[in-house]
């Protein structure tokens, strides 16, 4: 039983890697292809033939979606969050953190809309993954600053959290409203609130490539000290780990893990991808290493089913995606032995 | 025999609250010293002063002889919190993840090695899980999750052990099996610090006492702490603690 | 619960605060003085309103609005002649003393983050009844959707939150992300097939515009509903919220009453959507009380300084979204944010 379970796991996870290294190879192609020299036109061959595999996709299964480079990047784009999201979800699930991906996702949002107002006020031309970057930086210092808020004022955790969510969205409206009069782009809010497959952009894709592959080594190699200080931070530190570094490193890579998800699923449903499929797998895990391997799975499945179900019927992906990865929650509650039942006393 | 915990004139307080005043005792290598007193007496405020977790007012804290807060090697202290187990409710993490933790701090960004894996295999044994190894904690008796936080300090190979209250919600049966451990622990040279509030299992087990209400009202051996009426003076007039009918 | 200002605070800071607190005591009694006097004349208007649309006492409303007209002539504005104006300023009263009130609860309950999961449900239940209005164009009003799925999300987490082991904020994420998500799907469907034109905007971020006389007589309502609930059961509601567990052994039902506060949060949260938007009402549940957790030493007081705190920040909020076209409910959390930082300074 436990080793069909494992190696049930194994496959999905390999399955994973290799759509993960296929997203990889098209976002270098899609980036060298501009470059010039002997990178470039290798990149632009490569580019081509990642086309024409497409097309012949498209062929066989008779879609109309593999040949462009649009869905490409949209589904390589969804694949690489689907893996990171959760991989940091579960850490922060387990410090009882499940909110505050809601909150930077908030806080980028201001962030966007602080890039909004620059690009009335400077040459900077408001292009979407300018929004993004802007978006990337305000979110990663709110979060050192909630970080600073929860530490130092004695008021319960989610008190701060409930303050900055609403408070950076209350100045990010603020501040669209007014930069609407100034700023000459026409800027579609509701992209960036409900995610849209509109506005990934090449750079965007970029990003979120990089983001994918620095957090995903930040995870590997800090993968001890992070399950220590999520488990038992007090005895984390009585071993002597740092663990106020981690946990601002954990919360920044949070920051940045939210920001290139905003882009698919937007700004008030990027959290779901981070909180839902690694609740779903603490059902089921029955090690951390399990749980973890699971979520990424779970979360993986979300974005996939969720991806082809927006685009086959033309709805939003964010929604989408939330909706299959409750769907498999459910599933895994259900399944589970250990969920309902029993009444948690506190 | 050398002094492990050293303490001077500690005082701490929280905000305007004096939570200790005026403490100063020693705890020798190998010794087992138990932390009584009646409840908000300070007894989890002095174990965190003295492996670190905070740092005095007043006075000074020496540990392994470092001042405490300052002192780098965390292998060489095992704690098990109170809340130790809250966390296990509804994380999952198998006992082996768990005792695996032991090595952590040794192991720091290198790669865990089969060697790690053997101390590991060892601690289990030692403490008698190892059929449980591949269970979640959440799937354990309370007496089996104190076992393997047990597991987890010897992994680390620490030679100073402070439990909170360990054997809360654990049944009498396998909480004596657990103090027996403790006792064998001892005799192999671990220094433990332990809080228990119930007196009775505490004498019986310990050899040095420190008696606390805010103030150190006893510090000696057992016998001694039995025959003084430290306790008297540490719970009050009030005190409802049932008197000993032990030898 | 070492936070409820019930318990000690540090001694000096203390006494700083209560000297303060002594020296605006005058500004404390006009505040409770203005914000009873700004309900009394909220409810005059919409009962008027209402009296009026039934054919009564249409005098006395033309009454109204010419001394409306005559304060618009001393102060130089133009806005107190306007019926449109006042629907949605005496909701904004309203929602000014009842979100905050609530809110008081929930913070020291450590729920803080309820209300914006149930506004999200909400929002799910705006876009149910887009749906429904679309499919069977019976005209009925969003917010009755929004009432019943809101109250419904709420009995849901509230279940969840006691038959599944995980993490108290677990439920609340997956309910947030959830609603919204089946919210948008359901509104983007309906927006291409029906024949409908629903001010998602309004809703998301909060409008003066988008508020109704209906909207305003439901505000009434619940404005009646809460202070009479939290009247009648202040003892209760005070002990459950400082210990939970005494409350459950001096025999409380407490799981009725705590069931009781999710529904009344839930109601406040649909009264006060149009205003403040379905992300930023939480605001105004959380932030006044939390400002008057700093300043208040025991809790009837912790409880008139939420309401006073809240009073303002919506009031001068929404004057100021409606002088300069800006969404109100930006305006009026921005406003309690600006107290809130205000206090800790103060307070330190």
């Amino acid at each position: 039983m436990m080793s069909v379970r494992n190696v049930l796991q194994g496959i999905s996870l390999l399955g994973i890697a290799i759509l993960a290294a296929l997203s990889l190879l098209f976002i270098s192609a899609d980036w060298l292809r501009h470059l010039g020299g002997p990178l470039g036109s290798f990149g632009t061959d490569l580019f081509a033939a990642i086309l024409s595999g497409g097309e012949w996709v498209d062929d066989t299964v008779g879609t109309r979606v593999f040949q462009h480079a649009f869905t490409w990047r949209s589904v390589s784009t969804g694949i690489l969050i689907g893996i990171v999201g959760p991989l940091v979800g579960t850490f922060l699930v387990h410090r009882q953190m499940a909110l505050i991906g809601e909150t930077l996702a908030h806080t980028a949002f201001a962030g966007v809309a602080v890039g909004v107002l620059l690009a009335g006020l400077t040459p900077l031309s408001g292009s979407s993954d300018e929004l993004v970057f802007i978006a990337l930086i305000v979110s990663a210092v709110a979060a050192l600053g909630l970080q600073w808020l929860t530490a130092h004022t004695d008021s319960y955790g989610d008190v701060p959290i409930a303050i900055v969510l609403t408070g950076s969205f209350a100045v990010g409206t603020l501040l669209i409203s007014w930069g609407r009069d100034i700023s000459p782009i026409p800027i579609e809010i509701e992209d960036f609130l409900f995610g849209s497959l509109a506005i990934v952009t090449p750079e965007g894709t970029r990003l979120v490539a990089v983001l994918t592959v620095v957090v995903v080594g930040l995870v590997v190699v800090n993968y001890k000290q992070f399950l220590f200080i999520t488990f038992d931070e007090q005895a984390a530190q009585v071993a002597r780990l740092n663990v106020s570094g981690y946990n601002s490193l954990l919360i920044v890579m949070t920051a940045v893990v939210v920001v290139g998800a905003m882009q698919i699923l937007g700004v008030i449903l990027v959290a779901g991808l981070l909180v839902i499929p690694a609740a779903a797998a603490s059902q089921l895990g029955k090690s951390f290493r399990e749980t973890l391997v699971l979520s990424v799975i779970f979360g993986q499945l979300s974005v996939l089913l969720g991806l082809a179900f927006a685009v086959s019927v033309d709805l939003p992906p964010g929604g989408a995606i939330i909706v299959a990865a409750i769907i498999i929650y459910l599933i895994a509650i259900t399944v589970s032995d250990r969920a309902i039942g029993q009444i948690s006393v506190h | 025999m050398s002094t492990v915990i050293d303490i001077q004139n500690l005082s701490y307080s929280y905000g305007n609250t004096l939570a200790l005043e005026d403490i100063s005792l020693t705890v020798d290598e190998g010794s087992f010293l138990g932390l009584i007193g009646p409840n908000g007496s300070g007894k989890t405020t002095l174990l965190h002063l003295m492996i670190g977790l905070k740092r005095p007012d007043e006075g000074t804290v020496t540990l392994f002889g470092e001042p405490a807060h300052a002192f780098e090697e965390g292998e060489r202290i095992g704690y098990v919190s109170q809340r130790a187990t809250d966390r296990g409710e509804s994380m999952p993490v198998s006992v082996r993840e768990t005792v695996l933790m032991g090595r952590f701090p040794h192991v720091g960004h290198r790669r865990i090695s089969d060697e790690d894996h053997v101390i590991v295999d060892e601690a289990l044994e030692r403490v008698g899980i190892t059929d449980l190894e591949d269970r979640a904690i959440s799937a354990l008796s309370g007496g089996q999750r104190q076992r393997t936080f047990i597991a987890r300090a010897l992994a680390s190979e620490a030679d100073l052990l402070a439990l909170d209250e360990p054997t809360v919600g654990v049944d009498a049966e396998s909480r004596t099996e657990f103090y027996d451990m403790l006792d064998e622990l001892n005799q192999e040279g671990i220094t433990i610090l332990l809080i228990e509030h119930d007196v009775d299992i505490l004498t019986e087990h310990v050899d040095k006492v420190a008696c606390l209400n805010q103030r150190l009202f006893h510090h000696g051996d057992t016998v001694s702490f039995l025959e003084s009426d430290a306790i008297a003076e540490a719970y009050g007039p009030t005190s409802r603690v049932i008197a000993h009918d032990h030898p | 619960m070492s936070l409820l200002p019930l318990t000690d605070s540090i001694e000096s800071t203390y006494r700083g605060t209560q000297q303060w607190l002594r020296s605006i005591r005058p500004t404390i009694v006009a505040g409770v003085g203005g914000t009873i006097l700004l309900v009394i004349c909220a409810m005059n208007f919409v009962l008027l309103y209402w009296l009026q649309s039934q054919g009564i006492a249409t005098e006395t409303y033309s009454q109204f609005l010419a001394t409306g007209a005559d304060i618009d002539h001393w102060l130089g504005t133009n806005m107190f002649q306007h019926p449109v104006f006042w629907h949605a300023f005496s909701s904004a009263i309203f929602a000014g003393c009842t979100i905050p009130l609530v809110g008081t609860f929930l913070v020291h309950r450590e729920q803080a983050l309820l209300g914006e999961t149930l506004a999200h449900t909400a929002f799910a239940g705006v876009a149910v009844g887009v749906i429904v209005v679309g499919m069977t164009g019976i005209s009925m009003p969003l917010e009755l959707f929004a009432l019943v799925i809101a109250i419904a999300g709420a009995i849901c987490i509230e279940w969840f939150r006691n038959s599944t082991q995980s993490y108290g904020d677990v439920p609340l994420a997956i309910g947030l992300v959830g609603s919204f998500a089946v919210g948008t799907l359901l509104i983007t469907y309906g927006q291409d097939r029906m024949p409908l034109s629903v001010d998602i905007e309004g809703y998301l971020f909060g409008s003066v515009s988008v508020v109704t006389a209906p909207g305003a007589r439901l505000l009434a309502l619940i404005t009646v509903l809460v202070f009479a609930t939290v009247a009648l059961l202040y003892k209760q509601l005070l002990y459950i919220t400082f210990d939970t567990s005494g409350a459950r052994a001096a025999r409380l039902p407490v799981s009725r009453y705590n069931t009781m506060l999710m529904i009344l949060a839930a109601i406040v949260v649909v009264g006060g959507l149009q205003l403040l938007g379905v992300i930023l009402v939480a605001g105004l549940l959380v932030i006044p009380a939390a400002t008057a957790t700093i300043l208040a030493s025991h809790f009837k007081q912790l409880l008139v300084y939420t309401v006073l705190l809240g009073q303002f920040s919506v009031v001068t909020g929404f004057l100021i979204a409606h002088q300069l076209s800006h969404p109100s409910g930006a305006t009026i959390v921005s406003v309690a944010i600006a107290l809130y930082i205000a206090t800790l300074t103060i307070s330190d």
